[in-house]
């Protein structure tokens, strides 16, 4: 024999041996009943179940009053609590207060002034975790720390900027913010400076949450081991890899049923559900199709639904190439959104046109994007002040995410660029926390973002992002008319009027494409068949405390 | 990057029984080819290689090219390797994925391993003292350091920076620059001049210092070139950051055994006898003691190929190598090695997989094999 | 033996310049490398003041060096490494890192006990079974392992054993639990999470290990004493443990530094495609995020690792190169 077969021989003779000690391996330790670490009863029906295992993105931090995107909501809105808040079915209800501040009940009263005073009365068993009690004087702390210059919230100003004083202690002009005032232990006032129809629901946004003051002024790492009023207080974050949370059996709307509720960071979720180690997976698009099918085992626990939520294409109009309407229009003509739903997503997700997505009272049919058109595209193209492909500068699109390859969709809409337009993009991935910096810095060309709704308002969509004041105002649009409409929106309390407004608005922002709107959001979960009253509401909104587990 | 073991195996710095024998070359050559396995590799990599040079002409569509109506489809005849998830062809992908390798591994080679490499060990082995001191207490803490950490670091922290210098020069080395060709004519110049006075010289006086020139000068021309046809690509910066790196890394074993080569050939009858008849140091060097290491670099070279190939990929898996959309094995792998890809759609892993799992196996082949027949130490 | 501690002192010495030198470059590149440091630091709509104010805490307005001192000073008083400033802002760099560096470590110590012990044993018997058919097959065969990326192999066996067989747990992490400190760390060395990445790990270690067993063991059975020993008629399998074996193991030492740099490159991997919170997930994480003080802390601890294993390694071999010359002269 020569040495080629030999060696040849020896590759096949390893890969046995290989696939041998591993057959030993994996046999011999596969009932020594250590199947995973910390999770008691993962298989079969058994009712002492006591721990909701699911799979979480990991947070960007846990202070509530900087916090602007889902992943980090999902935890603070379960860990923390404010004087409001919303229920599954995105309608406020009170939470530290013990009720609703309206006209009626005096809570809510107009100054001749014009300015708007609210009165809230704490519950007299609103507690922290630690069975700290709060009192009007943590709220008025909690309110003053997120408008604190140095806690450098993002949010800040659009959620409480319409209290009277909170611009001045942003802008380092004010130690306190005077529209808050400490009526008594359990009574406080808020002032704004005009009678806004959406300020209640601003209230149920974590930035207007309640923290406990002498945990955050003694201990910079507060938020691994945050001292919050909501129904779940946080056991464990071990940082990459897992957070537990636990109930909080005293919680003042009602004890959560479940008593710890488990996110794994990392993994991939369908694997680990079919495994048992998890009770709730989303579902990647790859295995979308295998399991819509009627035939799959799992399809009889897939479960789908809507979300106020989509993705957009967000052009800087501050920078070269898109301070130009007509470049912005052409590259949204030459996307064809409807092709890229159906081959690279398979209708996973519907296709948007429009800014204001359905469940809102100003989603309407009529309001329309630029629709798909190579043809104009070009010709917008060529009639830009950049004349045309040749005269583009260098183009990148910026997008969440890390690894190695953009996201299908967004190679899909750069193919596309290509094809219709003839202009090279370039991708620039970053990880999301400095991505949405990034953004907000207005360091980025173009990008490709997500938008949920943080409350049933399109205040929470228009005003936040096309109002050329607002701090959130991530593509720097600005357009009077729209103001203008935006501002008067805001103000109008007949609701069908408002609407209207709203609508003007949305076309012609819709027309300026500071946005292009791609795809609405849809989740797509798989759940156990034990667990009860797994929610998934439009928001994202408490909604732990409502699920348990059938006995069987 | 897994297989920096290979590299390390370099012939140890015990060959000073090697002689300036009559034609290392021929002999290397013959025993090479008397071992099949080497040949194997060989054929392996001349065939990526090739495939990786004239991926525009072989590949069946471009690396972009997409087909939304045909996404995710299996193999069949007019798709060998499938389709992915835009409806890009595989093969394509993976044809020109070769190319990044090749065009990194090339520029690798030549900077690093080439340049920095042979050029420091040989001032270092030849000058000897606080050169030599320098030289290789550098190679040291390179040495001794993880590479990849290491190239991570680099990457993430000097990729803006990068980008901004090489679309800086790009604008200077570009065709539509008329310095450009100034600079193109004057090189070609002074390569023909320089061949020139080689011939000339007649038999007798030849000089090696003429021919080197002349042959550096083309040499330039053609870096220069390639040059400018990398930074035309798109994604360059990506390209110069990534072999800049590994350049950083790759010359210190390459050196250190070059350096051991030129110490026991410093103190040779005949370099001895070039120097009392008044040679100057760089004609000793590149006429005297460059032949002579020369099998050394070979080796050094094409142990390092699959090493700085793997970097490449390993980089690129973790994002901080090219970046979409030039294509590369790291991201091809990357998108097929999640698991719910993995299972529903196999034959995206396959594909990228096996082709970089012979060429990492046919490197390491090769450098075994080479390792053997240069360094005459038994085995 | 002069000699040899004359060397060991100067190796020893030589180490605080490597490490400078490799810090120094580390922490310039982190400083000066990036465009945006300055606005990465200070964080979004930061203004001009406000810049200024970060510049001056974190002292980038100082010359290079000083900013060094003042990092190195730091680092060494206080084992201050900085804060996160992207991935976990705020938080100690070094209470990320430490409960990582155990996880990370238990997949790589499992993984060089089964390379050498697999290594050497292959070795030996290549060796003994030297001109038959069996040795080229059993070093070729672990060759191939060698060759073939992490990145490309682990995700068949994922496929294979995660996936589709469920024989291995898909969480990529768990076992015992331990509090360091900072946060509990997940003993898996005690569970079956160790199975995949061990293995994975350990076998392209194991042909170079092998390889040089081999080697070294055809050289003792080329000496003297062990030809007599043979030839005495003492059994084989006394031979070589006790004459071979432990003359051959000897310069394995040597070896642990290269292992060492192949594990920490095929940790990024496994860590990353099984999700393992090591840290090589840390560093993916890092560098995507831009935390360059993460990566920096990583690079400086990765290498002063690097740096100590290779001097041990290096002084070990000094030591242990004249013993084998001794026992050989003896032995005749």
């Amino acid at each position: 024999m020569n040495r080629a077969v030999l060696v040849i021989l020896g590759i096949m003779a390893a890969l046995v041996v290989a696939v041998g000690v591993l057959v030993i391996i994996v046999v011999s330790s596969g009932d020594d009943g250590e199947t995973q670490s910390g999770s008691p009863n993962d298989n079969g029906g058994d009712s002492s179940r006591t721990q909701l295992r699911l799979r979480g993105p990991e947070p960007i931090t846990l202070d509530p009053h900087i916090i602007q995107d889902a992943s980090s909501a999902l935890y603070v809105v379960e860990i923390f609590g404010g004087l409001l808040t919303l229920d599954t079915n995105l309608e406020i209800q009170p939470d530290l207060a013990v009720e609703i501040p309206t006209i009626e009940n005096g809570g809510k009263v107009v100054n001749p002034d014009g300015t708007v005073t609210y009165t809230f009365t704490l519950r007299e068993d609103a507690l922290f975790h630690d069975r700290k009690p709060v009192l009007a004087s943590t709220v008025k702390f909690s309110f003053e720390r997120a408008a604190d210059p140095n806690t450098r919230s993002l949010v800040a100003e659009f959620f409480l900027g319409d209290i009277i004083g909170v611009t001045e202690k942003l802008r380092g002009e004010a130690t306190e913010v005077s529209g808050i005032r400490v009526v008594d232990d359990k009574t406080i006032e808020i002032t704004i400076d005009r009678d806004l129809p959406s300020f209640l629901f601003k209230l149920t946004y974590p930035t207007a949450f309640v923290v406990d003051p002498s945990q955050v002024d003694s201990d910079d790492n507060w938020t691994r081991q945050p001292n919050g009023t909501g129904p779940y207080k946080l056991k464990n974050w071990r940082f990459g890899e897992r957070i537990e949370l636990e109930a909080n059996a005293r919680y003042h709307l009602g004890a959560p049923i479940i008593e710890t509720v488990r996110y794994e960071l990392l993994g991939s979720s369908i694997t680990l559900y079919e495994a048992g180690e998890l009770d709730v997976a989303g579902i990647a698009l790859d295995d979308l199709e295998r399991i819509q099918d009627p035939a799959d085992p799992l399809n009889a626990e897939y479960r789908s639904g809507s979300r106020l939520s989509m993705d957009y294409l967000g052009f800087n109009t501050n920078t070269e190439p898109f301070d130009d309407p007509l470049v912005r229009r052409a590259f949204a003509m030459a996307i064809d959104k409807e092709q890229i739903a159906r081959a690279v997503f398979q209708d996973a997700i519907p296709v948007a046109n429009s800014i204001v997505m359905p469940g809102l009272a100003a989603y309407s049919e009529q309001v329309q994007a630029p629709l798909f058109d190579p043809e104009q595209a070009r010709q917008l193209l060529a009639d830009s002040s950049y004349g045309g492909p040749e005269g583009l500068p260098e183009i990148t699109l910026a997008e969440s995410g890390t690894g190695a390859t953009a996201g299908a969709g967004t190679s899909a809409i750069l193919e596309m660029w290509r094809q219709n337009l003839d202009v090279e993009v370039e991708i620039q991935q970053a990880e999301s926390a400095t991505f949405f910096q990034d953004v907000d810095q207005g360091r980025y060309q173009m990008f490709t973002l997500g938008w949920i709704m943080d409350y049933p308002d399109e205040e929470d969509i228009l005003n936040i992002h096309f109002d050329s004041e607002s701090p959130n105002n991530n593509t720097f649009y600005s357009n009077p008319e729209v103001d203008a409409l935006l501002r008067e929106a805001l103000t109008e309390p007949d609701s069908a009027r408002r609407i209207e407004l709203y609508q003007q608005a949305e076309q012609l922002i819709l027309d300026d494409v500071p946005w292009f709107p791609l795809f609405f959001d849809r989740f797509h979960a798989l759940v156990k068949p034990y667990v009860n009253n797994y929610l998934i509401p439009p928001a994202i909104v408490p909604r732990l405390r409502f699920i348990s587990f059938s006995s069987e | 990057m897994t297989n920096a073991q290979a590299t390390a195996d370099l012939p140890s710095e015990d060959t000073s029984t090697m002689r300036p024998a009559a034609g290392p070359w021929q002999i290397a050559m013959r025993r090479l080819l008397r071992k099949r396995l080497a040949v194997a590799a060989l054929v392996l990599i001349a065939f990526f290689y090739f495939v990786g040079l004239f991926a525009p002409l072989l590949a069946p569509s471009d690396f972009r090219d997409q087909n939304l109506e045909e996404t995710l489809s299996g193999p069949s005849w007019d798709h060998p390797f499938g389709t992915d998830r835009l409806g890009r062809d595989q093969l394509s992908r993976v044809i020109w994925s070769a190319r990044t390798t090749t065009i990194v591994t090339i520029a690798t080679v030549l900077t690093g391993s080439l340049i920095l490499s042979v050029g420091l060990g040989m001032l270092s082995g030849y000058l000897g003292g606080k050169v030599d001191t320098v030289i290789m207490r550098a190679g040291e803490a390179f040495g001794s350091l993880p590479a990849l950490p290491m190239l991570i670091l680099i990457n993430a922290t000097m990729r803006d920076r990068v980008k901004g210098w090489v679309d800086n020069l790009e604008g200077w080395l570009s065709t539509d620059q008329p310095l450009f060709y100034v600079i193109f004519g004057v090189l070609a110049l002074i390569g023909v001049a320089a061949l020139a006075a080689w011939l000339l010289a007649g038999s007798g006086g030849r000089s090696g210092a003429w021919l080197a020139l002349a042959v550096t000068s083309a040499g330039a021309i053609l870096a220069l070139w390639g040059v400018q046809a990398v930074f035309a690509m798109p994604g360059a910066s990506d390209y110069f950051l990534i072999f800049g790196a590994l350049s950083l890394f790759f010359w210190v074993g390459g050196a250190r055994v070059i350096r051991s080569q030129v110490l026991a050939l410093r103190e040779t009858e005949y370099v001895l006898a070039a120097r009392s008849m008044g040679a100057g140091t760089w004609r000793i060097i590149v006429s005297h003691l460059l032949p002579n290491v020369s099998p050394i670099i070979i080796v050094g070279v094409s142990a390092s190929l699959g090493a700085i190939a793997g970097s490449e990929i390993a980089l690129t898996f973790l994002g901080v190598g090219v970046h979409d959309p030039t294509p590369s094995f790291g991201a091809l792998i990357f998108d097929a090695s999640s698991q719910p890809v993995i299972r529903n759609h196999p034959h995206l892993l396959i594909a990228p997989a096996i082709v970089v799992g012979l060429l990492i196996f046919g490197f390491n082949l090769l450098g075994d094999a080479l390792n053997d027949v240069l360094t005459p130490k038994a085995r | 033996m002069e000699g040899l501690l004359a060397y060991t002192v100067r190796r020893l010495l030589w180490a605080p310049v490597i490490l400078f030198i490799v810090s120094f470059f580390a922490f310039s590149i982190t400083r000066l490398g990036p465009v945006d440091t300055v606005d990465v630091l200070a964080g979004p709509r930061a203004d001009e003041e406000a810049k200024e104010r970060v510049r001056q805490e974190l002292n980038l307005d100082k010359p290079i060096y000083q900013q060094y001192g003042i990092y190195m000073t730091n680092l060494i008083r206080h084992h201050d490494f900085g804060e996160s400033q992207t991935i976990y802002r705020g938080t100690d760099v070094w209470d990320i890192i430490w409960p990582r560096i155990l996880v990370s470590m238990q997949p790589g110590i499992v993984a060089l006990v089964i390379a050498f012990s697999l290594g050497t044993a292959v070795g030996v018997f290549a060796a003994l079974r030297q001109g038959t058919w069996m040795d080229p097959v059993a070093i070729s065969s672990f060759l191939f392992f060698q060759s073939i990326p992490v990145l490309v192999s682990l995700p068949f066996l994922v496929l294979i054993f995660v996936v589709k067989l469920g024989w291995l747990p898909a969480i990529g992490w768990g076992g015992p639990e331990i509090d360091v400190g900072p946060q509990e760390v997940s003993l898996g060395i005690f569970s079956r999470h160790i199975i995949l990445p061990a293995l994975v790990l350990s076998l392209p270690g194991v042909a170079g290990v092998a390889r040089l067993v081999r080697a070294t063991t055809l050289a003792v059975l080329g000496e003297d004493y062990v030809r007599t020993a043979r030839a005495k008629g003492l059994p084989e399998l006394e031979v070589v443990g006790r004459h071979v074996l432990r003359n051959a193991l000897l310069p394995l030492v040597t070896v642990i530094g290269l292992s060492l740099t192949t594990l920490l490159e095929g940790a990024f991997f496994v860590e990353l495609i099984l999700g393992i919170p090591g840290i090589g997930q840390l560093g993916f994480q890092a560098a995507q995020s831009r935390d360059y003080d993460v990566i920096l802390a990583l690079v400086l601890i990765v290498a002063t690792a690097f740096i100590i294993a290779n001097i041990i390694t290096d002084v070990a071999y000094t030591f242990i190169d004249p013993r084998i010359r001794f026992g050989a002269q003896q032995g005749q």
